[in-house]
């Protein structure tokens, strides 16, 4: 038997009872067209409603479905990672949950992977559907990026990502939550990990909760991308050991 | 018979980076094989060769074979005073470890006093404070600006967080990560125990002056570096504190 996983699919989920179903139904679906072998894994961050009964029965029908545990709500890198190290995939495809990423972007982001020899690709969100405030803030945050850690992405906070899976196996991610995704893209930068951008569209959120506050994400997300670029800084000066 | 002797529970590591150091690391570790001889609990020494470009290496591998329970852990290049005591703490075993540094310096057998305080007290750590300091001036003022920043940072009011001998519960230890490169590491070690709310203590501890060899410290750069370092670990705390990351 062909043990050989070419896709993992990962994301954290916490409470989204309402959507997961749908959501895992349709990347089931996407996944079995693209005809390469692939399973799913999905960290569960510690939910209380009834999205882990919904996973269970999910299982039955799905045998590559897989979940993590990592009981810390408001600990989306700590379920993601849970979940990236429990994958066997070559390719890892990272996203979230809540049904606001279309899957079927995937295979054109690994495609250029693939192409030009990449480490890593990145989608970036072509704005439609969000509110005035979190595109600024999306915008300050890649302004700020870029000129901290000379990050070239217009979109580093966007879950949508390929990795190859041994690269993204070997990174150990400190975020607890909403910077996770761009402490990736800085630590496959200071790792010389190349990366690529593709345009993916991104949906209004189908039913749940929306669990941002901007403000004080934006704060909090400043105080951390200072964190790394002070950690970055100190590494270098071989003050500490390693980042 | 195929009991392995090595799998017996040690009682207690010695644990100590070496780097540099022909001129003393042979005195040094017969020394530390005399005091524990006289124990009647089983011990190991476990000393990380830092990437030394003296014949430290082949002194250590050949009191290695003269020893039983030495060992010693081999940096392939130099990685620092941190990363070289936190491999050795790793290699070892023991139900408590005892850290300090392998010039001299120190005299291992004041371990007891901090074993007997430790469990007489029942704390998870003792660090020493080194009673009347034989090291040269520039040093002790850099050890005296530590501890004064170390307690208005930290609230940790230790006299000396920066003494290198210091014992500690191993299975606690050895679950510490230690990413300082060099001179803070003793008081990393302290800052991320307290961190994990263990109970530590202090016992005064002898020191002797550096015999052969010499210190590979800079001043300045060392003091700046220590406060970065110390700014560093702050930080962690405040945005761990905020949850905006998950350990420190």
């Amino acid at each position: 038997m062909n043990n050989r996983v070419e896709i993992s699919v990962v994301a954290p989920v916490y409470n989204e009872e309402q959507v997961i179903e749908a959501v895992v139904r349709n990347w089931f679906d996407v996944l079995d067209r693209s005809k390469m072998s692939h399973e799913v894994v999905l960290g569960d961050g510690g939910s209380t409603d009834r999205t882990l009964e919904i996973l269970g029965q999910l299982q039955k029908e799905y045998s590559n479905l897989k979940i993590t545990h990592a009981p810390d709500p408001g600990g989306y890198g700590n379920a993601l990672f849970g979940a990236i190290y429990a994958t066997r995939g070559e390719y890892l495809v990272t996203l979230d949950s809540d049904g606001q990423f279309d899957i079927a972007d995937f295979p054109a982001m690994l495609e250029m992977l693939e192409k030009e020899g990449l480490d890593a690709v990145t989608g970036y969100r072509v704005r439609k559907k969000d509110t005035f405030v979190r595109v600024f803030a999306d915008r300050m945050l890649n302004l700020t990026v870029r000129t901290m850690f000379g990050l070239r992405q217009k979109d580093t906070n966007c879950a949508l990502k390929v990795i190859k899976g041994d690269i993204a196996r070997s990174l150990s991610i400190e975020a607890r939550a909403w910077p996770t995704p761009t402490e990736i893209m800085i630590r496959l930068r200071a790792m010389n990990c190349t990366v690529g951008e593709v345009g993916i569209s991104h949906r209004e959120r189908e039913g749940g909760q929306t669990k941002l506050r901007v403000l004080r994400t934006g704060l909090e997300m400043l105080a951390f991308l200072f964190y790394m670029r002070f950690k970055l800084w100190l590494c270098r000066r071989r003050v500490i050991n390693g980042f | 018979m195929t009991e392995s002797v090595s799998q017996s529970r040690v009682f207690l590591s010695v644990a100590a980076p070496a780097y540099n150091e022909q001129a003393n690391i042979e005195s040094v570790i017969r020394e530390w094989q005399k005091v524990l001889e006289s124990t009647d609990y089983a011990t190991e020494i476990v000393v990380t060769n830092d990437g030394s470009t003296d014949r430290t290496k082949e002194i250590l591998e050949g009191l290695a074979n003269e020893f039983l329970n030495l060992r010693v852990v081999d940096s392939h290049q130099n990685g620092g005073y941190g990363a070289a005591l936190s491999k050795a703490i790793k290699a070892g075993t023991g139900e408590y470890v005892v850290t300090l540094d392998s010039d001299g310096q120190f005299d291992l057998s004041d371990y007891v006093r901090l074993l007997d305080h430790c469990r007489e007290h029942k704390c998870d750590a003792v660090t020493g404070f080194r009673m009347g300091k034989k090291d040269n001036f520039l040093r002790v003022l850099a050890d005296r600006a530590l501890n004064l920043i170390v307690r208005l940072l930290f609230g940790v009011k230790l006299k000396d967080t920066n003494c290198a001998l210091k014992l500690f519960k191993g299975e606690l230890l050895r679950s510490i990560k230690i990413e300082a490169r060099s001179y803070p590491t003793p008081t990393e070690i302290l800052l991320r125990l307290t961190e994990r709310g263990a109970k530590i203590a202090e016992v005064g501890v002898r020191h002797r002056p550096r015999i052969g060899g010499q210190s590979h410290l800079k001043l300045f750069r060392t003091g700046f570096d220590m406060f970065l370092f110390l700014v560093y670990m702050r930080w962690k705390m405040f945005l761990k504190r905020r949850q905006i990351i998950s350990h420190i």
